[in-house]
């Protein structure tokens, strides 16, 4: 296929064609084109569908405004929609398709709805779908979502990565163009550290695209030279294809780099796009403007493209729309777009000015006073209507209609911290208001500067304004020449007609939808915004915002500046959810933490749980078992006959120390810790302020003024933080020094009746471990396999004769296999966290699933351990009338009585003969397990008068699973209540 | 009696060496560390024994560091940690033992100036080198590796780990410490990050 509508010049890469598919058909291109460009040099001018009425739409502009050339771009699992014609840089072997259209762009049924019209305007939904209620959801909402729509979603998994990142600069300038360049360059030259990003692949702007001259030069040439004398700049960085989608608090800016968009696929381990975070001292935006169209029936037509959308393509891209365009406008850029047209060949067919004084024009005949109030041709433009001045009538051929209502500066990233733009009159658009976000500065046409010399001077000013605030001297320089062209403009925003005139062509919002709107009451900004969708679809209404409140302010009788407008917020374009996400999927959504034995538990092939960030072993499955409750079995009779080991290195360890440090735990822990001897653990109950139960732990006296803390694994950072707010805001005064240690110490829980015979080939001979020189609870520094550091502790969880070993981690995988190899006489165990569950539950000793925020001290049978005698926190909030109520809630045991009944937890408690009902709930389970040991079903749980119904039968019902079981309320010590095996 | 030898933060009996482009990822396990807390209403002291031990009043706080040889005779790194806080570091051999080799010697240097806390296993350290070393931090870390110092370091979290940054030479050359036990996620985001430049 030839590139028809290809022009001669241009500031595209003859010497790299490239291919690409657009619904399957083939065209060619140029490196430099975009998607957008291409097609219309193809002579292609229908690109999408729109999202109500499946209007046939084509380009409206040549940048990321774009609110109807969006397609779908790439295949597979690489599919992605919605992505802007206007903006996707062409590379070779790009297949695209276009969207929201069936079974054809061409030929759609889905325009049926177009015929409707009348039916479908403002409110539709809210109006209709009232009735009946429950259809919302089923029926209406399901087809609507069909019908009107933007492309689909490809429903694999992406397969790319997406990089975040960060960086820190003096001065972020958004935006390459005239304003920024200059700003730049003093700025470079300055010695200010410079980051210059923008969404354009090609640095300059609007020099890029018209034919204004620059310090002699073009326009798009100065511009390259000046990019290259700032990328030589060791303290300016130039981030092309960068958009700054958000102003956050304190200077921070996010930015999309877009790296691998214009390749086929990223390479591997590359990024497709990088989202950063850039810490700016200050900021310069200098983000342009947009261009206005004007409103007039069936002004959608595909060929009906902004005057300076027109330009880019022609200057910029070698691309014209047609070969005969002519120019609706109402300023002097129509004008100028005519001059540019004529100059690169194409037959200007007329230059319709809606002014009066209208000036003349050498290249076309020039309609003053005149407006275009319809469009006709089929999938495309062929002809407008005119109005001339005196009345009459008039037709036009063309296959392009170039638009000029005026430019709307990019205010939107001043808006970001709500801020409010201005009106400003004599240019007729919004500019920034005063009270924009702190540190950011705006240059250029971003702020009604439209000129190039104005553009380039008022760069310079506001970097040396922003560097000032710095204290960086930056001295102005000597300006390149180029126009400075005032503007002239007449405000005129929409053609009187009987069609529909569109305002919001992504969204199919016309003009007489805001007329319905006010015809509603729905006049404020903010609800018009909202009845009519003007505004609401991914561009954020820069293309019709100012025509719609402009409608409104004619039928309030209001000004635009009374009238007001309705604000920005990020993201500027539309971003993927992905970039967000960063590598932070999957299996990398968190970093993993391992324990000290990992490697060799993965050796015996152990199955793994999160617990937390940590991967501990769940059990360790031995040849012939089947099931994973006969490795658990195993694995608990094994360890309460003779000895089993187990990692419990994930257990937080808190190191204190200091003089205060007694007074600082004494207050942490609700029982008394002021007594513990030097060299004895004591078990410890945390609360919360308000009384409940935070955790629980083991605490050792290591020295005077030295204690080890130990919390639950899950709880280790909130311990930690709890403990510091303690330390830094209750009590400043104490002499504490906190330090988290638990990475430090590969710790190993030997547990059993032999579990003192193992250590003691481990631990070196002068340490005597007897039951008299090291009773339960005592804990002490030791030295192992002959000379290495260790600390032991004489505590259980298991409610065996147990001890904990400690070792550095760095010795940890050799500890655990020191301890199999020592342990081997005795048929030595591993344990994973099932076993150690079913160890603890069968004890009754509480952990996380019963410490669920909601318990108290007393339900746990606890209350003797919130001491009367001293201050602790939570003590006073523990005696609130309600929480030490006789009919509280009771820790108890549950025995499953039938021999098949089942336990689960989460099972709620009704008497034997009650209903299933909540008015019956009595408490629930919140652990259980089968006990080997008891050869039944248990579990632990809470119910009100608990300690007083030991024998009753009740059942446990788990209507969500379907599971139920009766069992009897028993004491929670199943094992051992009297603890007669810890201190043996 | 059975031997114990040590493993690296990664699992190996050796440490982990990667080359990736032009950087160079290293795992390095032989070093000792130690965190020293001044104690309430000792500071006199405290700077006294600060400048026995390290021949230099500690690092201001923000992000200071020292290094250099002190009068305890070795290669001494100090790193604001925290108000009145500091981590020391100093290289050991493979199979010395860290506590003793450090902590201890501190603890006396210090006396009741300050608490001691061995942390020569709580941290995992890899060194990076090379010149793409900020383009890859910058993809890891808020820090502004760009313009840090020789000798700078900062506390940064790296993917939600909360590490250490140090710069050992301006833009080419950083240590990293992360938490022991996320060593593998540690690395795999350093070598992501290298890998994607």
């Amino acid at each position: 296929m030839t590139q028809v509508n290809r022009l001669d010049g241009g500031y595209i890469d003859r010497n790299t064609p490239l291919s690409f598919t657009f619904d399957g058909r083939q065209f060619d291109g140029f490196s430099g084109d975009t998607l957008a460009s291409a097609l219309l040099a193809n002579n292609v001018r229908l690109m999408g569908r729109s999202f109500k009425y499946h209007r046939p739409r084509g380009p409206i502009s040549a940048g990321s405004e774009e609110p109807n050339a969006l397609v779908e771009l790439r295949e597979g699992a690489r599919r992605e929609p919605n992505i802007k014609a206007t903006t996707a840089e062409l590379y070779d072997g790009m297949i695209a398709a276009s969207q929201n259209r069936w079974p054809s762009l061409g030929f759609d049924l889905m325009s049926i709805n177009d015929h409707f019209s009348a039916f479908l305007g403002a409110g539709f939904y809210y109006k209709t779908f009232m009735w009946p209620k429950s259809f919302w959801e089923r029926v209406y909402e399901p087809i609507i979502r069909r019908a009107a729509g933007l492309g689909a979603l490809s429903g694999e998994e992406d397969p790319d990565l997406y990089d975040r990142g960060f960086r820190h600069c003096d001065l972020l300038i958004i935006g390459a163009g005239p304003a920024g360049l200059s700003a730049a360059l003093t700025a470079g030259r300055a010695g200010a550290e410079v980051i210059l990003v923008d969404e354009d692949f090609r640095a300059g702007g609007r020099l890029n695209s018209e034919t204004i001259a620059v310090s002699n030069m073009a326009g798009a040439e100065w511009a390259r030279g000046v990019a290259a004398e700032l990328n030589s700049m060791q303290n300016v960085r130039i981030m092309p294809r960068s958009t700054a989608i958000g102003t956050f608090d304190h200077g921070v800016y996010s930015v999309l780099e877009r790296v691998g968009d214009h390749l086929i696929e990223p390479g591997a381990g590359k990024p497709r796009q990088i989202l950063w975070r850039v810490y700016a001292r200050r900021a310069l935006l200098c983000a342009g403007a947009t261009e206005r169209m004007i409103a007039f029936d069936n002004n959608d037509r595909p060929g009906i493209i902004q005057a300076g959308a027109v330009r880019s393509y022609v200057n910029r891209f070698a691309a014209t729309p047609a070969s005969r365009i002519a120019i609706f406008t109402n300023n002097d850029d129509g004008h100028r777009t005519a001059v540019d047209l004529a100059a690169a060949g194409i037959d200007v067919s007329a230059i319709i000015d809606s002014r009066d004084d209208a000036p003349k024009n050498d290249v076309a005949e020039v309609f003053a006073g005149s407006v275009v109030n319809n469009s006709s041709g089929r999938l495309g433009l062929s002809q407008i209507s005119l109005r001339l001045a005196g009345g009459q009538h008039r037709k036009i051929e063309c296959g392009a209609l170039a638009v000029s209502g005026g430019w709307n500066p990019n205010v939107h990233l001043t808006c970001h911290h709500r801020g409010r733009p201005q009106w400003q009159d004599d240019i007729a658009a919004f500019i920034p208001g005063e009270n924009g976000p702190a540190g950011q500065h705006v240059a250029g046409a971003a702020r009604g500067i439209f000129s190039t010399h104005g553009a380039l001077a008022d760069g310079q000013n506001q970097a040396v304004i922003a560097l000032t605030e710095l204290g960086i001297k930056a001295a102005a320089q000597k300006l390149p020449e180029a126009e400075d062209q005032p503007v002239n403009i007449k405000a005129m925003w929409h053609v009187g007609g009987t069609k529909r005139a569109w305002l919001d062509q992504q969204n199919d919002v016309t003009v007489k939808d805001v007329k319905l709107a006010h015809m509603e009451n729905f006049r404020s900004v903010e609800h018009m915004k909202r009845y009519t969708t003007l505004g609401m679809a991914t561009d954020q209404g820069r293309n019709s915002n100012v025509l719609g409140l402009s409608i409104m302010a004619e039928m309030t009788g209001k000004t635009i500046a009374e009238t007001g407008t309705t604000i920005y917020r990020p993201p500027y374009s539309p971003t993927a959810i992905g970039a967000f996400a960063g590598r932070s999927t999957g299996t990398d959504f968190r970093p993993t933490r391992l324990t000290p034995s990992h490697h060799w538990a993965v050796e015996q092939g152990a199955e793994f749980v999160e617990v937390g960030s940590w991967l501990r072993a769940q059990w360790f499955q031995r040849e012939g078992e089947t099931e994973w409750r006969q490795s658990v079995d195993r694995e608990v009779l094994a360890t309460r006959q003779s000895v089993g080991v187990c990692d419990v290195s994930t257990l937080g360890k808190i190191d204190i120390q200091g003089s205060g440090a007694t007074e600082l735990i004494n207050l942490a822990y609700s029982n008394g810790f002021a007594k513990l001897a030097v060299g004895k653990t004591r078990y410890g109950l945390m609360l919360r302020e308000d009384g409940m139960v935070m955790d629980d732990g083991t605490t050792a006296r290591l020295g005077e003024t030295h204690y080890l803390m130990t919390t639950t694994t899950a709880n280790a950072v909130g311990v930690y933080r709890h403990l510091e707010f303690i330390r830094q805001c209750l009590r400043p005064d104490l002499d504490v020094a906190l330090i988290s240690a638990t990475d430090s110490w590969a710790q190993f829980a030997v547990a059993g009746p032999n579990s003192r015979r193992v250590l003691q080939q481990i631990i070196d001979p002068e340490f005597d471990i007897s039951n008299e020189a090291f009773p339960f609870m005592a804990c002490g520094d030791v030295t192992v396999c002959g000379g290495l550091a260790a600390r032991l502790f004489r505590i259980s969880f298991s409610g065996e004769l147990g001890y904990e070993i400690a070792v550095p981690s760095r010795y940890g995988d050799a500890m655990i296999r020191a301890l199999m190899q020592a342990g081997e006489p005795f048929d030595i165990t591993p344990y994973g966290t099932e076993a150690l569950g079913v160890m603890r539950i069968e004890k009754g000793h509480v952990t996380g699933s019963e410490l669920n925020g909601t318990i108290t001290a007393r339900n746990l049978g606890m209350e003797k351990m919130v001491s009367g005698v001293k201050d602790s926190i939570g003590a006073v909030l523990a005696g609130r009338e309600a929480l030490v109520a006789e009919d509280g809630l009771r820790l108890v045991g549950l025995r499953a009585i039938d021999e098949n009944g089942t336990i689960t937890s989460g099972s709620h408690l009704f008497a034997d003969d009650a209903p299933v009902v909540s008015a019956h709930d009595q408490g629930y389970v919140t652990s259980a397990c089968y006990s080997p040991h008891l050869g039944s079903s248990i579990g632990l749980g809470f119910i009100r008068h608990g300690a007083q119904r030991y024998g009753e039968i009740i059942q446990a019902r788990n209507p969500l699973e379907g599971r139920s079981a009766r069992a009897e309320i028993v004491s929670p010590h199943f094992i051992d209540p009297e603890g007669g095996r810890l201190r043996d | 009696m059975i031997k114990l030898t040590t493993t690296t933060p990664l699992g190996g009996t050796v440490a982990r060496d990667d080359q990736i482009g032009t950087l160079r990822i290293t795992e390095w396990p032989n070093t000792a560390l130690a965190s020293v807390t001044m104690r309430k209403g000792k500071s006199v002291t405290f700077r006294r024994a600060a400048l026995d031990a390290f021949g230099a009043e500690p690092p201001a706080g923000g992000a200071g560091m020292l290094l250099g040889a002190g009068s305890a005779s070795d290669h001494i790194a100090v790193i604001w940690m925290g108000p009145d806080q500091y981590l020391v570091e100093t290289e050991i051999e493979a199979e010395q033992n860290a506590s003793i080799s450090l902590a201890s010697r501190l603890a006396e240097r210090f006396a009741q100036s300050a608490s001691i806390t061995d942390q020569s296993d709580a941290w995992v350290r890899f060194d990076i080198e090379g010149d793409d070393c900020v383009a890859m931090l910058e993809r890891l870390s808020a820090a502004d590796s760009r313009t840090m110092k020789t000798c700078d370091a900062v506390r940064t979290p790296i993917h939600h780990m909360g590490c250490i940054l140090v710069c050992r030479a301006t833009k080419t050359r950083f240590s990293i410490f992360g938490p022991r036990s996320s060593a593998l996620s540690l690395h795999h985001a350093l070598t992501s990050a290298a890998a994607s430049l």
